[in-house]
């Protein structure tokens, strides 16, 4: 089972944590923001300026992912 | 450097910072509050929100860029996390070094960091409602001042 957080104005539409079983098929995070996007109606995670977070770095859309990760999802950081 | 969901005292920081380091010949400070925003109504409070250990981590990492990029004795970096009330302190920065410009310059710097790039999520709450809160496009501006030209 995968932790997946959703940080900052996502947590208002998919969390703030949902703890989820990713299919065989999520194998990347593109592939988690797309299955995500038909879990989470009006999920905004398709938006280029949401960035992931795989284990506690910044990770690409090609990084893998597994069932036992910690995926965060962001929007744009700091403002104010 | 210091991330609290307590209130934060910019005058007692400064206070103590100078005891620190009283051989400095210049010391510049910043202090960031919650601002009342009267076009959405009235601001009630902000709500702060971090990601650790990404939120120390980068700030750690910006406090050494200026270091590295300016001859400073000391920096302090204080941001408040959670729930605040309007005049209360969001951030207190302050930078010590031999002459002022270093010191205005580094201070400057981490300003622009923390409101650009920190792993911070701002969400304003009003009387009617409430808004998270992006960079602007100035804020970003600002902060390419810093990029490396070379």
């Amino acid at each position: 089972m995968a932790t997946v957080e959703f940080l900052g104005k996502l947590s208002d539409s998919c969390g703030p944590v949902q703890d989820l079983t990713l299919p065989q098929t999520v194998a990347t995070v593109a592939a988690l923001r797309d299955w995500l996007n038909t879990q989470f109606e009006g999920a905004p995670l398709a938006s280029v300026t949401v960035r992931a977070i795989v284990n506690g770095k910044v990770a690409a859309d090609t990084q893998t992912i597994k069932n036992e990760d910690t995926i965060a999802f962001f929007p744009p950081v700091g403002g104010g | 450097m210091m991330i609290t969901d307590e209130p934060l005292l910019p005058n007692a920081l400064l206070e103590q910072f100078g005891d620190a380091n009283p051989h400095s010949g210049a010391v510049v400070s910043f202090s960031g509050n919650v601002r009342v925003d009267k076009d959405n109504g009235n601001t009630c409070a902000l709500i702060l929100e971090a990601y650790e250990p990404l939120t120390t981590n980068g700030i750690a990492d910006a406090i050494n860029t200026a270091r590295s990029r300016w001859q400073l004795d000391d920096i302090m970096v204080c941001h408040r996390i959670g729930k605040m009330a309007p005049s209360e302190t969001i951030v207190f920065v302050a930078a010590a070094a031999k002459h002022r410009r270093d010191a205005f310059a580094a201070t400057d710097f981490l300003m622009d960091y923390l409101k650009t790039d920190a792993f911070f999520w701002k969400k304003e709450v009003y009387e009617n409602g409430e808004k998270w809160i992006e960079p602007r496009a100035q804020d970003y501006s600002d902060a390419k001042r810093w990029d490396k030209k070379s």
